[in-house]
């Protein structure tokens, strides 16, 4: 089942990511528009054994990161979670600073689960909290209370992970200013070494997106809440470093962070996205074709020219920005010149910044953060 | 050659949806000239559009053999005529081609305004009017009362008039019948020198212009040198012929009271124009008929192509379009805010309506209209006198002495219970009221003195709204009268947009301006900046709106399996403001054009 090729490998010190979906969940949340949904057990082991195989089929890489995201992973078994790092680590050479994650759903896992997961491997966990509003739990469709947040990130630190990410969303149908710095400032109360706050996206499709004037708050808010999160978190000693994520310096996710540089990634699973060789695959999304093995689907063949579109789009969501000598080193060409006409336009409306041998997004920058995009796809 | 006693040239002229088409199909079918099978619904109306819309555009013609009861085989020519206003012009030249005319009128609705302005003008002409009353099938038809209502208002004996429906066929014998004891038969004389009546003409891409007469004196017949007296074209015929439904029919010749066509290689569909009359260049008539008028557009915009690109083709399309109809005029223009296109004009409002569907969908052009407009006469300082169709062209005002609009008589027929709204709409339009006359109990005929720029904006849509859709409507251009006239302005980000200025009374700059400022501010997406909206007269900002600054775009999450989504997200984000016209740093979408001319009552 090799459908690409692996021989041609990227520099075996540098490492390339692997991404592994779950696509299972208790029960799909109003905005949620990834691949997911609830499933029995039977079903569920078959896709473990289907995955398993994939793996298998595509190994022989360097990994420098693996993040197991969903869906709910943590709703896997340990014994099927088990399986699949067994797969991974017999497939793939692993380096030995490895950042390993896995989403995590409260509700869905207790001490033994997480010691499970810790002695497997994992060394990083991102919680999906959103909330500490019981009220807007239940509105936006979670399965867990405020209180079992708590008690999950309480149960993974007891269970031995020192690099929690808790995941928190703004700008809720009828969340106030008020609500949202409480769940904010308890958050940052748990001391977590990662945070990612995200301005709720209505998704076309989703139960929320259907629903008609949805009371979320205006635009002026929503931006408030968003420039309080950055003010508050640099306090706490998380700086942000891309547009919704903030981190201890230096516990940033290295895996996330390499989709924006564009370091080469895999992706296992049901609708799972690869980039590899400079062409981006996504992996079939129905489960009868993808427990029967169908091929991944070449998305898009990136032409050096959409390489450096990409380079200068994923890499300005970053604060630090596009560094102008990488550029450089990867294209062989100055970004100044590729793209003059954009950075100027971009420079006079005050979007962007260079300095320091970077171009990075301005204050403004990151709330219009689209306008500048636009000019690089 | 058919006797001139066994022709019948007829029209039949309605209020609109009286059902005006049904029975001309009606009539065709029963004539027999066309097989069951051949009967289309409407095959009058052989544009779709007309079809779709239920309206007759052009006139046209059909030659029917009728065997009569007493025995005689007639030829019946019955000239279809457009059922609107802005036609009226080809109305009359229609009717001037007949001896007689069919007034239907519906049993249930009675006589409308349209039903008025179509008799006087068959009157006009002398034409035999024979009153039917159609839709007797229906629940609500009432015939003895719109009978009475027709011999109240419009003085016609309706004691014979037959009670037909048209949809079902009941009766349309009795019509025939009519037609043929009391339709006056023609008595041209075919010995004197040719004189026919142009009443319509068709380009045929082959043929060249199919022209539509009625031979009124002497005949005409392939190899005929002819003259048009008011162009002062000559041609050589090829062909004359009849017009069956659909088909053309050619004969040896065509004499006088028979109602043909003829080709000619005519390439031009201008020398042939509507009302003109034919005569034998060699020996001409001494007179031509009476009524002829060069056709005056009334209502004009500039039609611009939303993809720049595509101006060629517009140009080709209006030149299409323009080889059937010869009321539509057109010259290029360019506008700053919408580029290169062309100020078009028309007889009126639906023509306009027309000419911009066909466009469409005939061409597949996608267009963006500014504001309709009139010919408003600029009576200088220095003595000179200007016809302004096109707000850009506006002299500065200190050049101007005053200014004159065109004023229309309009007559609205409606229930009685909606003349309190329906003369308020009237005032705000800055009608002047002349007559109430009550033609039965419940229902009454409005009179006003209108300006015509206040009719061209939205006063059909806010008259049908304010009167549940039972008011109906005509007008004819009365004159012109002095008028405080001033040019409106909208700026966006402190430009003036030339193709959003209008003309436009001074007491009515105030709200068209506030309301126009707020449709822009609702289409004009939010910049990066505060885009202020203005709409001024000269340097003076009468109403201000404002697009605040866009406070929120961005994606907040983009990680592996999103990249190729989001990026296909930002191309389509890209790809409309590539749609949107750039107004130095402001980006406005087309939309926001047309939104100006979209009518909304609760304004």
């Amino acid at each position: 089942m090799k459908m690409i090729d692996l021989n041609k490998r990227p520099d075996p010190e540098t490492g390339i990511g692997l991404y592994v979906h779950v696509p299972f969940c208790v029960r799909k949340c109003a905005y949620c528009d990834f691949l997911s949904f609830p499933a029995c057990e039977k079903e569920r082991e078959d896709y473990v054994e289907a995955l398993c195989r994939e793996i298998r089929s595509h190994g022989g890489q360097t990994l420098r990161t693996i993040y197991f995201g969903g869906g709910t992973p943590s709703i896997l078994s340990l014994e099927q979670m088990e399986k699949i790092c067994r797969t991974i680590r017999h497939a793939f050479t692993l380096q030995e600073d490895l950042e390993w994650t896995i989403e995590c759903n409260p509700a869905t896992f207790d001490l033994d689960k997480a010691k499970g997961w810790r002695a497997l491997g994992f060394n990083r966990v991102s919680m999906g909290v959103q909330s500490l509003d019981d009220r807007l739990l239940r509105r936006i469709g979670r399965i867990h209370t405020a209180d079992e947040a708590r008690e999950g990130f309480r149960t993974l630190r007891e269970a031995g992970f020192d690099n929690i990410s808790v995941d928190l969303m703004m700008g809720l149908p009828e969340q106030s200013m008020e609500d949202w710095l409480r769940s904010l400032k308890e958050v940052i109360s748990w001391q977590p070494e990662h945070m990612s706050c995200y301005s709720l996206i209505l998704e076309e499709g989703t139960p929320l997106y259907e629903e008609e004037d949805l009371p979320v708050p205006d635009e002026d808010t929503e931006r408030a809440m968003y420039h309080e999160t950055v003010r508050m978190l640099k306090e706490a000693g998380l700086p942000q470093y891309e547009i919704s994520n903030f981190a201890k310096p230096g516990l940033e996710s290295r895996h996330n962070t390499s989709y924006w540089q564009r370091i080469p990634y895999l992706g296992m699973g049901l609708g799972a996205s690869s980039l590899w060789e400079e062409k981006r695959y996504i992996n079939v999304s129905g489960m009868k074709e993808y427990l029967e093995g169908e091929p991944w689907i070449l998305q898009e063949e990136l032409t050096v020219e959409e390489q450096m579109k990409e380079f200068m789009m994923l890499g300005l969501r970053m604060i630090k920005g596009v560094s102008l000598e990488s550029f450089f080193r990867t294209f062989g060409i100055q970004a100044e010149s590729v793209f003059h006409k954009e950075l100027n336009t971009l420079r006079e409306a005050g979007l962007i910044e260079l300095s320091e041998g970077s171009v990075h997004l301005t204050a403004k920058g990151l709330d219009l953060a689209n306008q500048v995009f636009v000019e690089f796809v | 050659m058919t006797q001139q006693d066994h022709i019948r040239n007829f029209s039949i002229i309605a209020h609109i949806d009286h059902g005006k088409s049904t029975l001309a199909d009606r009539i065709i079918q029963k004539t027999g000239l066309l097989t069951e099978r051949e009967m289309q619904d409407q095959v009058l109306d052989n544009m779709d559009l007309e079809r779709e819309r239920g309206i007759t555009i052009k006139a046209q013609a059909v030659r029917l053999i009728y065997k009569a009861n007493d025995g005689e085989e007639y030829i019946f020519n019955l000239i279809d005529t457009p059922g609107h206003v802005d036609f009226n012009y080809e109305v009359s030249r229609s009717l001037a081609a007949c001896e007689g005319a069919l007034l239907v009128v519906d049993a249930a609705q009675g006589v409308e305004a349209q039903t008025l302005a179509n008799t006087y003008l068959a009157m006009e002409h002398d034409l035999e009017i024979i009153p039917v009353i159609n839709k007797i099938d229906l629940i609500a038809a009432d015939p003895e009362r719109v009978k009475q209502e027709i011999e109240d208002i419009l003085a016609i004996d309706c004691s014979e008039a037959p009670l037909i429906s048209a949809k079902v066929g009941l009766n349309i014998e009795d019509v025939l019948e009519t037609i043929v004891k009391q339709v006056p038969p023609p008595h041209g004389d075919p010995d004197a020198p040719l004189k026919a009546l142009i009443f319509d003409s068709l380009y045929d891409p082959y043929r060249g212009v199919i022209v539509f007469v009625r031979i009124m004196d002497g005949s005409m017949k392939a190899g005929t040198r002819v003259r048009m007296m008011a162009t002062e074209q000559e041609y050589e015929l090829v062909e004359v012929g009849h017009m069956g439904a659909g088909r053309l029919f050619p004969s040896e010749d065509l004499s006088a009271g028979e109602v043909g066509y003829f080709t000619a290689s005519i390439k031009e569909v201008q020398h042939t124009r509507v009302g003109d009359t034919v005569t034998d260049a060699l020996c001409p008539t001494a007179e031509p008929l009476p009524g002829y008028k060069k056709v005056q557009s009334m209502v004009f915009c500039g039609l611009f192509p939303a993809d720049g690109s595509k101006y060629p083709d517009l140009r080709d399309a209006l030149e299409r379009l323009k080889l059937n109809d010869a009321s539509l005029t057109f010259e290029a223009e360019t506008s700053t805010a919408l580029g290169f296109g062309f100020r078009c004009g028309f007889l009126g409002l639906l023509h306009m309506e027309i000419i911009q569907e066909r466009l469409d969908r005939e061409f597949n052009l996608d267009l963006i209209a500014t504001a309709p407009g009139v010919i408003y006469k600029i009576h200088k300082l220095n003595g000179d006198v200007i016809d302004l169709s096109n707000p850009a062209d506006m002299p500065d005002p200190a050049e101007i002495d005053y200014m004159e609009e065109p004023i229309v008589k309009a007559e609205i027929i409606l229930p009685t219970e909606h003349i309190g709204a329906i003369m308020d709409l009237c005032q705000e339009r800055r009608g002047e009221y002349k007559s109430i006359e009550y033609l039965e109990a419940t229902r009454a005929l409005l009179t006003y003195h209108m300006p015509l720029n206040e009719i061209i904006y939205d006063f059909f849509d806010a008259l049908k709204s304010r009167s549940r859709g039972y008011a109906s409507f005509d007008y004819e251009l009365i004159g012109y009268e002095k008028s405080d006239l001033v040019k409106l302005d909208m700026l966006i980000n402190r430009e003036p947009v030339d193709a959003l200025s209008f003309i436009v009374h001074e007491s009515k700059a105030y709200e068209r301006g506030r309301k126009i400022a707020e449709r822009l501010k609702d289409e004009i997406p939010r910049h990066q900046f505060e885009v202020p909206i203005q709409a001024a007269i000269g340097s003076k900002v009468i109403a201000r709106e404002t697009v605040k600054a866009l406070r929120k775009d961005v994606l907040a999450k983009c990680y592996g399996g999103d990249i190729s989504r989001k990026k296909k997200l930002l191309e389509k984000q890209k790809e409309g403001k590539k749609r949107m016209r750039q107004f130095g740093n402001v980006e406005v979408p087309q939309s926001a054009f047309m939104s100006v001319l979209k009518f909304d009552e609760d304004d």
